[in-house]
């Protein structure tokens, strides 16, 4: 019994950790989604978090610097993005894939240098008291800076949408642009906020990606992380709280794929490694079947352009 | 009393790539004042006020606005570049299609307009404001219900409410009374007459001459996006104003009492019959509810109501768009109850939508695509599943020929074209197909006058022969203008049926509100 | 101050696109040739390699028309089902599911009469591909999943089914992840003494076909409707579901096909990576080509030649070949950003506050 109690134990971080760069990048699309922008570029986003801040990394020698080198270039990604989308109006559905394809590119390209290279990444920090709870404490509070901060950006973001007037104006943007702007609201800038933000939150799983969870850099190290935290976001119905618990859940298929795989079984690697994928398939159809539609509150604004005015 | 000039706004002049809205127009309003903008749908009242409000910004022109600074009043120029700029002087703006976040609730679309909102919300605080204001002018609203719950009268009231809680002096109202039926007309113009008392000013855009001529202090007409006149009250009566808003004098169509034109043997026969209808609208709430009709071949049978009362969802069924939950639809004594559209369309059923740009048709296609929209599948216009363009190409101009459509050719976009010209092809469209059922939902909302004549005529003429036809409106006017026989429907259901004669216009309002004897309203 | 706003455009400038074209091509060498001169090279010595890598040979000449009939293929399958408004990011996992089912005729089935064969692999790759595609369309008409992300996951899933049979059951005897060459009589014929093959004259007829359905048929008719207003079509009484279907039927069936003329007109086996991207590449390009297959035909050249040059110039240069891939994404942003102007004028405005 104590063996099973051990096992689960570390699943479950395991699991928390698989979760946390995706939970960064749902996060990061939620509120980006939130203003009325739709943002299918994470996949680039992410390689090129897991990139820069690899580099940053690996040349400062300090993860934290890696951080935020990742943060930085979260918010040129950020801005570039919503100069094409926001300012110039272009089609968000390309402009998204775009972004995957460029950060694709940049990082592979870039990043050629810096395969076969690893780096000492950060170490995971038990928090004094929370730490010695029973079972949770060695589960949540047993693990890296990046993790107790993603608990943090969750009830942050949760109370921001729902409880201040930023997080009114976003939804109003996000719902309705033309009444936003009839009472005051600057949309724009609104959505250049919320953008960039998302960007940095993605980013920053990205990295979380290289920096803590493989200590290396291999090109298109996201396998597709990218496009599950968007599908997590219509799974979540735009709700930062459900989205913690969806990353999470997603971690911990992941987590149980590869610990089938490290224990040695006949399956092979490869139907095991579709899990993930074919969970948020079925995830998806979950979240979006008939019986939820209208429960769903996804902003009636999504990948719209706002046209100034008339 | 002195009048003081609260707002000016002189030579003021917009250009559209195909109209010019507003040209060198010169406009004041006084403290205290109803000042009406009259004019047809098109004629630049809309423009002008979005220019006010900061949504659009003028080509050329003034604005200046009394800034109440010295203890004279002293109209200072001012630039109105955004909407943020219009609150800041205290201009509001009630839009004819409301701004409103239909899926926040009241509260959360209310809450913004208030000055220096804090960063976290404190509901108690700011209740207490908003229902002194409510109170005060009878626009009670439940503040957390979302806004897709409520009716549109109420949508009104939210949006009456945002403008005086922005604490705005000066109040434009967009055709406020679009949307109302006459008893809640009657309503509003008591909330304005109280606004007016309290030292706001309003102007009221509307193209109803009666409205105008019961309200306001002074009027300005608008036409072709010329202001041809400022006028005060004393002065006009309704023929003064008519001959300035129109070119020529034309008069809407309105002969009844209709109920006996032609009242043949054959029209005892039925060619719509419901039964006991069930339907649920996009949002899976019932609707309409036990819907029963019976409209005899030839006539033209009216169904009046305020918008969002289950009329859409009524002539979706009919036409096969949307799922019947229970009951039955009978045409020409076949059931159709959900069938398939195209099956429905085979049986010379047809529907004129309600949002033509939206359903009736493809804006980005060109016009004879549009024309093609019945007619791709019959052999006349295709062949072994290939579409004959040269066929299809003489057929649209012969449509367009025929019922007087503007446009420059069969092969420009659809969006080239005028809403009225839009209309008329979808009208020549649907008439072409030879229907024996005619589903129209408000044919000639937002259309000028000479258009929604000329539509009427078609439905008359239609009717004429023997075509029956279900008129869906908003617009009472235009049912009590060409309908045979009309219902009344609220929360769909049935609040009564008559024949168009000697109509008491206060019951029927009452019956549009749900109010079913005989008590007044106010 | 002075403030810039965007205004609508009273006139239709007729030689817009092209002039956003020029400007977009001219900014993403601009931006490429940045990166090379950062990494050391002269981005017109690069440019000159790329150029003449591509083209200045015979066997270049047809490498590249040898790699633009995939990217055909998979730009008129992404372009089919955008005519409807689908997003059909799959044609990448369609693509290996039809090599995969050709692979399994070429190699499973030896007691097939040889005549047979070829089409019956050709037929094989269409329902390959478009099974793979008959999913996601399933997964919008039942419970409206999201038709880019179902098929944007579907691709990862493909691709490692194909890669479980290929280490797995069909691994070739030598022990490397490929499985035995195909018998000689599952080979599409060679042309002109180079790789040139069969299918690369089929994809232009099914270029040709595709043109023909979209623009001249009730169907296509249907399709474009549907796709330009949904609520219209419904209104003209026009089966979406039906049209889903169908559409993503033939979508991937398309890009199934670009699979199997891969490993029977090239490769002549199945392994990893049988496809370069050609599934994004060719998202790409039906978006810059608008529905017009001349044009498709055109940009796939130029795309091919594109990755012709880019592999010389890695062969040569030791250039990542990826910067391909940055050129395409510069060149796609700057169209996306220059757009705006085909409906809209910059203008200058002077603000007295």
């Amino acid at each position: 019994m104590d063996n099973f109690y051990s096992v689960l134990i570390i699943l479950l971080a395991a699991a928390i950790k698989s979760g946390t760069p995706i939970l960064y990048a749902t996060l990061g699309e939620i509120i980006t989604e939130r203003s009325g922008v739709l943002n299918l570029g994470l996949e680039g986003i992410m390689l090129i978090g897991a990139f820069s801040g690899f580099i940053g990394t690996f040349y400062f020698e300090n993860p934290y610097l890696g951080i935020i080198v990742a943060i930085v270039c979260g918010i040129f990604i950020g801005i570039v993005y919503s100069i094409f989308c926001i300012s110039l109006r272009a089609n968000q559905i390309v402009a998204g894939l775009v972004m995957v394809i460029l950060g694709m590119g940049v990082s592979s390209y870039l990043g050629k240098d810096m395969i076969g290279k690893t780096i000492t990444g950060l170490n995971p920090v038990s928090l004094p008291y929370l730490s010695s709870i029973p079972f949770l404490g060695a589960v949540l509070f047993n693990a890296d800076i990046l993790i107790y901060f993603s608990y943090i950006i969750v009830i942050i973001t949760g109370v921001l949408l729902y409880k201040t007037k930023a997080g009114l104006i976003i939804r109003f943007v996000g719902d309705n642009p033309v009444a936003s702007d009839t009472i005051g609201i600057d949309v724009i800038k609104v959505r250049y906020i919320c953008v960039i933000t998302g960007c940095i939150l993605t980013s920053i799983g990205g990295a979380y990606l290289s920096i803590v969870y493989t200590h290396i850099f291999i090109e298109n190290m996201t396998s597709g992380r990218g496009w599950i935290a968007i599908a997590l976001v219509i799974f979540s119905s735009w709700d930062p709280y459900k989205a913690f618990l969806g990353a999470y859940l997603f971690g911990g298929i992941n987590a149980v794929q590869l610990r089938i795989q490290a224990i040695g079984t006949n399956i092979s690697p490869f139907i095991l490694n579709m899990l993930p994928y074919i969970f948020t398939i079925l995830v998806l159809i979950i979240a979006s079947s008939k019986r939820f539609k209208y429960s769903l509150s996804a902003p009636g604004s999504l990948g719209i352009p706002f046209d100034v005015r008339p | 009393m002195v009048l003081t000039t609260v707002l000016e706004i002189k030579n003021i002049t917009k250009k559209f790539p195909d109209v010019i809205a507003c040209n060198n127009i010169s406009f004041s309003l006084n403290r205290a004042e109803v000042h009406s903008l009259l004019g047809e749908n098109g004629a630049g009242k809309t423009t002008l006020m979005n220019i006010l409000s900061g949504r659009i910004k003028p080509d050329s022109g003034n604005i200046y606005i009394d800034t109440e600074s010295g203890c004279e009043p002293l109209l200072q120029k001012i630039n109105i570049n955004s909407p943020r700029d219009a609150h800041k002087y205290g201009i509001g703006m009630v839009y004819q299609h409301f701004m409103l976040v239909e899926n926040l609730t009241v509260f959360e679309n209310v809450i913004f307009s208030l000055k220096n909102l804090p960063f976290l919300i404190y509901r108690k605080d700011i209740i207490k404001k908003i229902e002194e204001i409510s109170r005060e002018y009878n626009l009670e609203v439940e503040l957390d219900r979302k806004i897709y719950e409520l009716s549109v009268g109420e949508q009104q009231k939210v949006e009456i409410l945002k403008v005086l809680i922005s604490e705005a002096k000066i109040l434009i109202l967009d055709e406020p009374t679009s949307i109302l039926t006459p008893m809640e007309t009657k309503k509003l113009f008591l909330i304005i007459n109280k606004l007016k008392a309290n030292g706001h000013s309003i102007i009221f855009i509307s193209h109803k001459l009666n409205e105008v001529l019961q309200i306001s202090d002074r009027i300005s007409v608008l036409k072709k996006g010329k202001l041809v006149a400022t006028l005060t009250i004393s002065d006009v009566n309704k023929e003064t104003l008519s001959a300035l808003m129109f070119d020529e004098k034309i008069e809407p169509i309105h002969t009844p009492p209709y109920s006996n034109r032609g009242l043949e043997q054959n029209r005892i026969e039925k060619s719509i019959v419901i039964n006991n209808l069930t339907l649920k609208n996009i949002r899976n709430v019932t609707s309409v509810k036990n819907f029963n009709l019976k409209i005899k071949r030839g006539e033209i049978f009216g169904l009046a109501g305020v918008s969002g009362n289950g009329q859409d969802e009524i002539a979706k069924a009919l036409f096969g768009l949307t799922k019947i939950e229970d009951g039955e639809i009978l045409i020409n004594y076949e059931n159709i109850s959900n069938n398939s559209t195209s099956d429905i369309i085979k049986k010379a059923v047809t529907l004129i939508p309600p949002d033509r740009i939206k359903t009736g048709c493809v804006s980005d296609c060109t016009v004879t695509e549009n024309v093609l929209l019945r007619f791709y599948k019959s052999n006349s216009f295709s062949r072994f599943n290939f579409i004959k363009k040269k066929e299809s190409e003489v057929f649209t101009e012969k449509l367009i020929k025929d019922y007087k459509v503007v446009c420059s050719g069969t092969r420009i976009p659809l969006s080239h074209l005028s809403g009225g010209n839009i209309q008329k092809l979808i009208l020549a469209r649907e008439l072409a197909t030879k229907p024996s059922v005619i589903i129209a939902v408000n044919p000639t909302h937002g259309l000028d006058l000479a258009s929604s004549n000329f539509i009427h005529q078609l439905l008359i003429d239609s009717s004429n022969h023997n075509i029956t036809i279900f008129l869906i409106s908003e617009d009472l006017d235009e049912i009590l203008a060409i309908s045979n026989r009309f219902g009344v429907i609220f929360k769909g259901e049935l609040m009564g049926i008559f024949n168009n004669e000697n109509i008491d216009i206060k019951k029927i309002g009452n019956l549009m509100l749900g109010i079913k004897n005989d008590q007044a309203l106010i | 101050m002075i403030k810039l706003s965007f205004k609508r455009r009273t006139d239709q400038s007729k030689f817009i696109h092209i002039k956003i074209l020029f400007f977009s091509i001219l900014f993403s060498l601009f931006i490429t040739g940045l990166l090379f001169y950062a990494s050391g090279f002269n981005p017109f010595y690069v440019y000159k390699e790329i150029i003449r890598g591509a083209f200045f040979s015979k066997h270049a000449l047809t490498e590249v028309i040898v790699k633009t009939s995939p990217l055909i293929l998979c730009s008129l399958s992404v372009c089919f089902a955008a005519i409807m408004m689908l997003w059909n990011i799959g044609a990448e996992g369609q693509l290996y599911i039809g090599a995969f089912f050709a692979s399994f005729i070429a190699l499973k089935l030896e007691w097939i009469p040889s005549e047979l064969k070829l089409p019956l692999m050709f037929l094989a790759g269409f329902c390959g591909g478009a099974l793979w595609a008959l999913i996601p369309a399933l997964l919008k008409i039942i419970s409206n999943v999201n038709d880019i992300i179902s098929t944007l996951l579907l691709n990862y899933i493909a691709i490692l089914f194909v890669n479980y049979f290929i280490y797995g059951p069909w691994k070739g005897k030598d022990g490397f992840p490929y499985t035995h060459f195909f018998p000689g009589d599952c080979h599409l014929p060679l042309f002109f003494d180079s790789r040139i093959h069969l299918g690369v004259f089929l994809s232009l007829i099914i270029a040709v076909i595709v043109y023909i359905v979209i623009n001249k048929t009730t169907f296509g008719y249907e399709m474009k409707i549907i796709g330009c207003n949904k609520e219209a079509a419904l209104y003209a009484g026009m089966d979406i579901t039906k049209n889903i279907v169908i559409v993503m039927l033939i979508s991937g069936g398309i890009a199934g096909i670009c699979g199997m003329f891969e490993v029977s007109g090239i490769i002549h086996r199945l392994q990893p990576d049988i496809s370069s991207s050609y599934g994004y590449t060719g998202i790409i390009i039906a978006w810059l080509c608008k529905r017009k297959i001349g044009l498709i035909i055109l940009v796939s050249f130029l795309f091919g030649a594109m990755e012709v040059g880019g592999d010389a110039m890695q062969i040569t240069m030791h250039i990542p070949a990826a910067i391909v891939r940055i050129f395409e994404a510069a060149l796609l942003f700057s169209i996306l950003g220059l757009e705006i102007f085909s409906n809209y004028i910059l203008t200058f405005q002077r603000e007295n506050r």
